[in-house]
């Protein structure tokens, strides 16, 4: 029931398929039963909790733009990767609300907000503007092989699977072999999607509470505004990212606050966080370069560390938003195990 | 280059972005100010959301069989108030005008200004929809539109539904169904399955259309059986795509085949999105054909610059009924903004 809403369409045919699996019982009917008690009670604590409206891809008052030079706008389809996605050009800004809406685990979606970003004027920024500019660029001759592989792999656009959906396929992968039960897959379950969604919660307050510029407009058209001393913060009208820069502010990332979230959780779930596994991209399909790429990790941080990374590489993200969209994704699922869904003695 | 200033200015800056399309990736317009009107164009008032949306373009079609030529202005807008029930149904309601001002005409047209009106109500059982709102199954299963102003004639069923009617749009996984009954017991069924296979994305579409059709001269009326089917795959940031259709009509002790075929192209590379189609059929024996070439150059958000080349040549006639006559061809020139 609850997958049927989230998911907008009625799971006729995988609902008759699923439950054929099993004779007919009374521990079925009332298996039956208390699964639609169970979804309707999720559906009842999420109506109304603010995500209707957050839909619409205007601010409503929600967060105040800031006015200096800092403020993000609209970013345009400048991306160097070939072939790679079609999207609209200069599109308005996604979610502006979805930072607003009820969170399942945090007790707002501000208790994990980060700190302030960078002076536009400071050495550190001038130092973060010549990283991307030079490593995140379409033809950059400091980005590897393997740095420009990571940028694309972990790309996981809204055209495709995007972060959660990659991290669920992961905790898929590593959880169904390790003998869990039922329920404690359920469990683990629904522990990884609540913190994924309230991931996109912190990420989006954070990223419309700070308001701040991404790459692709800071060093094609902005740099001169940043009044930076250093000779580095030159405006580079021509300069396209990697990969295509998302429709919303850079601060913090959405992929970092995602990725250290899920491997967090996945590592407390599993008990450990050095698994060595290997993985492929689950979008060849407007990424096609993917296709018989495997990637290999030693460990859930290493994973959520190349995810972070790969925006740094993509040119798409300054290093601050990584770092600090790791550190709140972490922190929110290390609240969300201890508090959230406590295991029965 | 960033222009602050004033609206010449910016018309200056716009003509020549338009006029070199290579050097305009140097040129920052600032968008920001365009979109200045965001923000009071959307609000929340209780538990409802209001959207207003708005569309204005200016087209200069140049005749190129030497005709007279014309500039019109479109404006259209949208309003919409939205918002989740308690049984978390999502209802909305939309008004859509569309003011069409043509200066080369010689007396002022009586539908000058058009509107819609449309009810919605959807859940994970589907969307139903109510009042104008013919052209749902035909959205849903259409080749892709042309870039900027190309316009492929012939590419669809002659027949037509009326305006008013009811519709139903359901998902199952990669299974879209679409329905639609007129006030006039007309209807369209549409089944789109889209799913990624491989490293492409393909798209299969089919339609079956019972409507009626007024000729050309409006000298009789068919009633309109049709079937129609397109194939589309997406690469990367192209899309290839084929149709093809088969219409029967009958009306008046007369009853005509007519069948088509469609294909086309569209490639997005930046701000820049090419199209090219072509369309082939047949009115019993005789010839349609069309193609056309579309541009569009997006300048900012919401601001494009738009061409359209079209051809269209069909002419067919049968027992002193003019079926179809159409024969033109026509560039499009247009600077269109949006918000």
């Amino acid at each position: 029931m609850a997958a049927e809403e989230a998911f907008q369409q009625p799971f006729l045919f995988d609902r008759a398929a699923f439950l054929k699996r099993f004779p007919a019982s009374e521990a079925k009917t009332l298996g039956v039963e208390w699964g639609r008690q169970v979804g309707r009670q999720v559906l009842k604590m999420r109506t109304n909790d603010g995500s209707e409206p957050s839909e619409v891809n205007y601010y409503l008052g929600r967060y105040e733009r800031r006015e200096d030079s800092l403020r993000w706008r609209p970013t345009g389809p400048f991306y160097g990767a070939k072939p790679g996605p079609a999207f609209a050009s200069f599109d308005r800004c996604l979610y502006p609300g979805h930072g607003r809406i009820k969170p399942w685990t945090m007790t707002s979606g501000s208790q994990f907000r980060v700190e302030g970003f960078y002076d536009p004027a400071s050495p550190e920024f001038a130092e973060e503007f010549d990283t991307i500019r030079r490593l995140g660029s379409a033809n950059s001759s400091t980005r590897t092989t393997d740095e420009s592989e990571i940028a694309i792999f972990w790309e996981d656009g809204p055209w495709g699977i995007t972060p959660p959906g990659h991290f669920l396929y992961i905790a898929m992968q590593l959880l169904q072999d390790r003998g869990l039960s039922f329920m404690e897959l359920a469990h683990a379950f629904a522990l990884i999607g609540m913190t994924q969604c309230d991931a996109s919660i912190n990420a989006w307050d954070n990223k419309f509470h700070y308001d701040i510029v991404r790459p692709e407009s800071a060093i094609r058209v902005r740099a001169p505004a940043f009044r930076n001393p250093d000779p580095r913060v030159a405006l580079e009208p021509g300069w396209l990212s990697y990969i295509p820069t998302p429709e919303f502010p850079a601060y913090t990332s959405g992929h970092s606050t995602f990725g250290a979230a899920a491997a967090e959780m996945i590592a407390l779930i599993y008990g450990r966080d050095d698994i060595a596994f290997s993985g492929r991209s689950p979008d060849e399909v407007l990424w096609p370069q993917l296709r018989g790429v495997t990637r290999h990790w030693t460990s859930l941080t290493q994973v959520a560390e190349e995810n972070g990374i790969s925006r740094i590489y993509g040119g798409v993200h300054w290093s601050i938003d990584n770092t600090q969209g790791l550190r709140a994704g972490r922190a929110l699922a290390r609240h969300a195990f201890e508090s959230t869904l406590p295991k029965k003695a | 280059m960033t222009v602050r200033k004033t609206m010449p200015l910016l018309g200056c800056v716009l003509l020549w972005v338009a006029a070199a399309p290579l050097q305009a990736q140097v040129v920052s317009l600032n968008y920001e100010r365009l979109s200045s009107l965001e923000d009071p164009l959307a609000a929340e008032l209780g538990d409802v959301t209001y959207v207003l949306n708005g569309l204005a373009d200016l087209p200069l079609f140049l005749d190129l069989d030497g005709d007279a030529d014309r500039i019109e202005s479109i404006t259209n807008f949208q309003f919409e108030a939205s918002t989740q029930l308690s049984n978390r149904w999502l209802a909305a309601l939309t008004y859509f005008g569309q003011y069409v001002s043509d200066s080369a005409a010689e007396t002022a047209s009586e539908e000058d200004y058009t509107d819609n009106l449309a009810l919605s109500v959807g859940s994970y059982w589907g969307t139903v929809l109510l009042g104008n709102v013919s052209g749902i199954v035909r959205e849903q299963t259409r080749r892709l539109r042309g870039a900027g102003n190309a316009s492929l004639a012939f590419d669809d069923t002659l027949g037509r539904l009326g305006d008013d009617g009811g519709g139903y749009l359901v998902r199952f996984g990669p299974w879209l169904f679409s329905s639609l009954i007129d006030d006039d017991d007309s209807f369209d069924l549409g089944v789109t399955y889209q799913r990624p296979t491989g490293t492409r994305d393909y798209r299969l579409a089919a339609r079956y259309t019972d409507s009626t059709y007024t000729a050309e001269d409006g000298s009789r009326t068919f009633d309109s059986t049709a079937f129609s089917g397109v194939a589309e795959v997406i690469f990367g940031s192209s899309r290839w795509d084929i149709g093809a259709g088969y219409e029967h009509l009958s009306g008046e002790g007369l009853k005509l085949e007519r069948w088509y075929t469609s294909a086309g192209g569209r490639l997005k590379a930046g701000v820049l999105s090419i199209s090219l189609e072509g369309h082939y059929g047949q009115i019993e024996g005789e010839d349609e054909v069309s193609a056309a070439f579309g541009i569009q150059y997006d300048l900012a958000r919401g601001l494009s610059a738009n061409l359209g080349l079209n051809h269209t040549d069909g002419t067919a006639s049968r027992e002193g009924t003019s079926i179809v006559r159409a024969r033109d061809n026509k560039a499009v020139l247009s600077m269109r903004y949006s918000f």
